[in-house]
């Protein structure tokens, strides 16, 4: 009979693979709440608009941030790797 | 007397009708009170796509409804107004590096010769010829502009504070950067050699 797995190992592993997640999906959670833009972030957001009179469009602009692809590429980066760090943390074979 | 009475008849039918063509040449107003007028900017590089907006337009120009290949003047937009939606992107566009805006305040055209393309319902499509400035440096240029001449108009925009006529242009064209000096052949996977600018600008005519 062999021993358990100690709780540190297993626990760990348990921690990181949730902290792995929990960073996945909350910046995924972000960047959609923000518009789900593909380009890169944006401190203002462009509001179209066209004069009645002149018919010219224009742009008023929202001071407003939006989270971009660059972001959202780093956290999931950030993300893998925290689950493969879990890997290190093995169960110990029988 | 017959003679003199007829003299006097053309002199007053030649003052009138000489009065009557210049009452058609005003000069437009282009500072903009209302924020509308704009000249919006694209790059389109392999890696980024860069846009904007610039809103410190100003400008004169001459116009005669019934003659376009008359028309003069000049179009000034304070480069400090370019405005891109992230701060970081703005901050380097403005700087020394890019734009200088704080060296080269303005970005101007100035118009010298025009030649009318085709007759539209409310105006002229023209190719107009001018000197255009970016961070110091003059090129000629030939573009395509859209006059659209709406007469009596300034007061619904107004809301009744001045009568007077409005004069819209809108233009599409395309500059090289490097032809200004803005980092010539630097960047180009992220910065697109080629800008394009669009300009929609109403000018205004207030009745004497």
């Amino acid at each position: 009979m062999t021993d358990p797995p100690p709780i540190k190992s297993s626990l760990f592993r348990l921690i990181l693979r949730i902290l792995a997640l929990v960073l996945i999906l909350a910046s995924t959670a972000f960047w959609i709440s923000t518009g789900s833009h593909t380009g890169f972030s944006k401190d203002r957001v462009e509001i179209p608009q066209v004069d009645p009179i002149t018919q010219i469009e224009y742009v008023d602009y929202e001071e407003r941030f939006v989270l971009g692809v660059e972001y959202l590429a780093l956290a999931c980066g950030i993300g893998v790797t925290i689950f493969g760090l879990s890997f290190a943390f093995r169960r110990k074979a029988k | 007397m017959q003679t003199v009475k007829t003299l006097l008849l053309t002199c007053a039918s030649l003052c009138a009708c000489s009065l009557s063509l210049q009452a058609e040449v005003k000069t437009y107003d282009f500072q903009d009170p209302k924020g509308v007028n704009n000249v919006s900017f694209l790059l389109d590089a392999p890696l980024e796509s860069i846009s904007g907006n610039a809103k410190g337009v100003s400008g004169i120009v001459t116009f005669d409804s019934t003659n376009p290949n008359s028309v003069s003047g000049n179009i000034t937009i304070e480069t400090a107004s370019l405005t891109a939606t992230n701060n970081k992107l703005q901050e380097h566009m403005l700087g020394k590096g890019w734009l200088d805006a704080s060296n080269h305040p303005t970005i101007t055209f100035v118009a010298k010769s025009v030649s009318k393309d085709e007759q539209l319902k409310d105006g002229f499509k023209v190719q107009l010829t001018g000197d255009f400035t970016l961070k110091g440096v003059t090129k000629e240029l030939t573009v395509p502009v859209t006059f659209t001449y709406l007469p009596d108009m300034l007061g619904k925009r107004s809301n009744g504070a001045m009568e007077g006529d409005l004069l819209v242009l809108r233009s599409t064209f395309t500059i090289n950067r490097s032809d200004y000096g803005i980092k010539p052949g630097q960047n180009s996977d992220k910065v697109a050699e080629e800008i394009e600018l669009r300009l929609a600008i109403a000018g205004a005519a207030p009745d004497a």
